[in-house]
């Protein structure tokens, strides 16, 4: 097809462009040379700081406008995800499965939607359209959240059967419950464990979320609230138990 | 009229303006703060631009190697990959997805390279007119403007601007309450998201190593745009390959100060693939479309290659005394400011006026600021002489002729104490003949463009080399 023939020419360019100059390229004028330098690792040191992980996690989630509470067991994160719910006076509540099942077993907050559960493997309805309405529809969505960064607040979301992409998205409030020991320093670690756990081929979505969204595109006054959700509650357990 | 002769005239308009003038004042001035912030809290932040631009080199080494990886990791989990020349491709493979499958509504996050190949008149001329999603874009789309900055790409537009746009075309009560504009995009935008059949994202950076598509934003507009349409099509220039996922964490502590002062923007999305098996939410297909356009010609000049490395943050812009005062709309190129002035000769050789690379102080504040460490004023020396020798757009200059006479005067003046004394004394009598009310209003001729803004000051009466020897000799009275 006519159109594939311009792989061929722009790899063809580009290998020109590199081929003239022998590599290295440029000699670097900042004097940096060309061997890499053990990377700086988090920009504080979560460690150190009293109450360690969870109060930098806390302190960073909150200048981002999250609402984060912390609670010693998973019952207290029930419990604490009802009173949320109940402020926000809300009749429609979507929760995610990996909200739903163990450990945070959250199901029974799920309200508003009468219709049967979807699972990607549904050929018989058109899933996504469902999908769409049914997040829309919700003032609320409630998941977990596989990891969270500690130094910037950031909690990582990784998309999967279980974990509905649209949940987090779609509703004006996002419920995100984290467990302490899933947070961890900041980037470096987290791009070590996904490769670990080949993150990026088991998940075709991976998100960071920092707060509501946000936008300064009018006068560069901040405003919170645009498409995203426009409030985020973060619930921090420290009980540990795997899910 | 010539690409020179509208450079100058969209220069003078945007001086003449001081509503745009103090505006960008003031939004540049806050961005500088802003970032400034951000920096002073990261003691190791030199260390992450030096790394910053190490990754940046080996990825523009070896650039074939990593687009061909990319490539391969794209389609082992489930994508598709086109590739384009020019523009002109670039927009007929969108085409070509958009028409496959029967797309009619099409919504769109922030892609400066969609601009760059003008692929929004080009979908709309065809049938199929993308809506922009990102705020700051969709309100110069309803204005039918240009962006005029990178990041806020309708900074020029006060709140009564935005509040009598939104009336005009939206049909809703005049009002210049920011909330309620913001509230009014969202209620508005989101129909578009839930009814779109393709979304186009660009593309911060695209990762070698696993084939992940990575798209920073604060608004969620890119989360939806590339979450609900069931096709997704990602339109990126050939020059976002960074090697390995591990990368990002150096460009995702870097990017988001350098933008905005924030130590992360609200979201990030590292998007590998469409929706796995089991996966309920997401497309169904990837596409992306990697675009040359002028790059290959870039990475070919040795001397200017490193241009390539920008992250788009728009910290050089910020800090760029030339654009503070005229604003990015002056430079009519798709990327003003420093960077814009070094990228777009080769993206856009037609429609690039020869002064950007003289349009500049060369005061150096851009490479202070820049993550990545591009040496731009260094590399504008290298463009400006291009320009001289004829290799960029052969615009004629004015005045040319009268410029090689200045500098060889002034080169034979500096070449000799006393040739330099003689010309310094005629340039002092010369000056008082210019003098009107203690200051230099106006020079004659082509010298009128150092007067036609700014006032000079006067020379003093006396050089210091006088004032030094009287001092010596003890006849040191009042200047």
């Amino acid at each position: 097809m006519a159109l594939d023939d311009q792989r061929d020419l722009v790899l063809a360019r580009v290998r020109a462009a590199l081929g003239s100059r022998a590599a290295p390229a440029v000699a670097s004028r900042s004097g940096v040379t060309s061997e890499s330098k053990p990377l700086p690792i988090a920009f504080v040191a979560p460690g150190a700081a009293p109450g360690g992980m969870v109060a930098s996690f806390t302190q960073a989630a909150e200048e981002a406008q999250a609402m984060v509470s912390v609670v010693e067991s998973f019952d207290a994160a029930r419990q604490r995800v009802g009173e949320i719910l109940a402020s926000e006076g809300v009749g429609r509540v979507l929760v995610s499965p990996d909200a739903a099942d163990e450990p945070w077993r959250c199901g029974s907050f799920a309200r508003g939607d009468d219709a049967p559960t979807i699972t990607g493997q549904d050929q018989t309805i058109d899933v996504r359209r469902v999908r769409i309405a049914r997040a829309e529809a919700a003032e609320v969505g409630v998941t977990a959240a596989t990891f969270g960064l500690a130094d910037t607040g950031t909690l990582v979301l990784c998309a999967s059967p279980e974990h509905h992409r649209l949940d987090s998205l779609l509703p004006p409030v996002h419920v995100a419950l984290v467990q302490a020991c899933d947070l961890l320093p900041g980037l470096p670690e987290l791009f070590d464990r996904l490769s670990a756990e080949q993150g990026f081929a088991r998940h075709s979505a991976i998100t960071f979320v920092r707060g509501p969204s946000r936008t300064a595109d009018i006068e560069l006054t901040l405003t919170i609230g645009v498409h995203g959700p426009c409030k985020l509650f973060i619930v921090v357990v420290e009980e540990v138990r795997r899910g | 009229m010539d690409l020179h002769a509208r450079f100058v005239a969209d220069v003078r308009r945007a001086i003449d303006n001081p509503q745009l003038r103090v505006l960008l004042d003031d939004v540049t001035g806050r961005f500088v703060e802003k970032r400034a912030a951000a920096v002073r809290a990261v003691p190791e932040w030199e260390a992450f631009r030096d790394e910053a631009r190490r990754i940046k080199e080996e990825a523009l080494a070896h650039l074939d190697r990593h687009l061909l990886e990319f490539e391969r990791q794209v389609v082992a989990r489930g994508g598709q990959v086109h590739w384009a020349a020019t523009a002109d491709q670039a927009r007929r493979h969108v085409l070509a997805i958009a028409r496959a499958h029967g797309v009619a509504r099409m919504v769109k996050s922030k892609s400066m390279v969609s601009e760059e190949v003008h692929l929004n008149e080009w979908m709309a001329a065809h049938g199929i007119a993308p809506v922009e999603t990102d705020f700051g874009e969709w309100i110069i789309q309803l204005a039918g403007e240009r962006p005029s900055h990178v990041i806020a790409p309708a900074i020029h537009k006060s709140r009564g601007d935005v509040g009598r746009l939104f009336a005009e075309k939206l049909g809703i009560p005049e009002t210049d309450d920011i909330e309620t504009l913001t509230r009014e995009a969202r209620r508005h935008l989101r129909r578009e998201f839930c009814s779109a059949d393709l979304g186009m994202s660009g593309a911060n950076f695209l990762v070698a190593e696993t084939g992940t598509i990575v798209v920073v934003e604060n608004e969620g507009n890119a989360r939806l745009t590339t979450t609900a349409p069931p096709v997704h099509v990602v339109l990126a220039g050939i020059e976002k390959v960074i090697p390995r996922a591990a990368d990002l964490a150096v460009f995702l502590a870097l990017l988001p100060r350098s933008a905005t002062g924030q130590p992360m923007s609200s979201y990030v999305s590292l998007m590998t693939g469409p929706r796995r098996a089991g996966e309920t939410d997401g497309p169904d297909e990837l596409h992306v479309v990697l675009i040359d356009n002028g790059r290959s010609r870039l990475l070919a000049d040795a001397a200017a290659r490193e241009a390539l490395s920008c992250i788009r943050c728009g910290a050089c812009q910020n800090v760029c005394p030339v654009y503070r005062h005229i604003g990015g709309h002056a430079y009519e190129t798709v990327y003003a400011g420093p960077i814009g002035a070094l990228v777009s000769a080769h993206l856009d050789r037609a429609g690039t006026p020869p002064d950007l690379p003289f349009a500049s102080t060369l005061c150096g504040a851009c490479a202070d600021v820049c993550p990545v460490k591009i040496d731009i004023p260094t590399v504008l020396l290298h463009l400006r002489d291009q320009v001289m020798r004829g290799h960029l757009p052969d615009q004629p200059l004015p005045a040319r002729w009268l410029q090689r006479l200045a500098i060889r005067a002034w080169a034979s003046a500096m070449a000799s104490p006393g040739r330099y004394r003689l010309a310094s004394k005629l340039l002092r009598l010369a000056t008082r003949i210019v003098v009107r009310g203690g200051r230099i209003r106006a020079l004659p001729g082509p010298f009128g463009n150092w007067t036609r803004f700014r006032d000079f000051p006067v020379p003093a009466r006396k050089t210091f080399h006088q004032l030094w020897k009287e001092r010596k000799e003890g006849t040191a009275g009042h200047v």
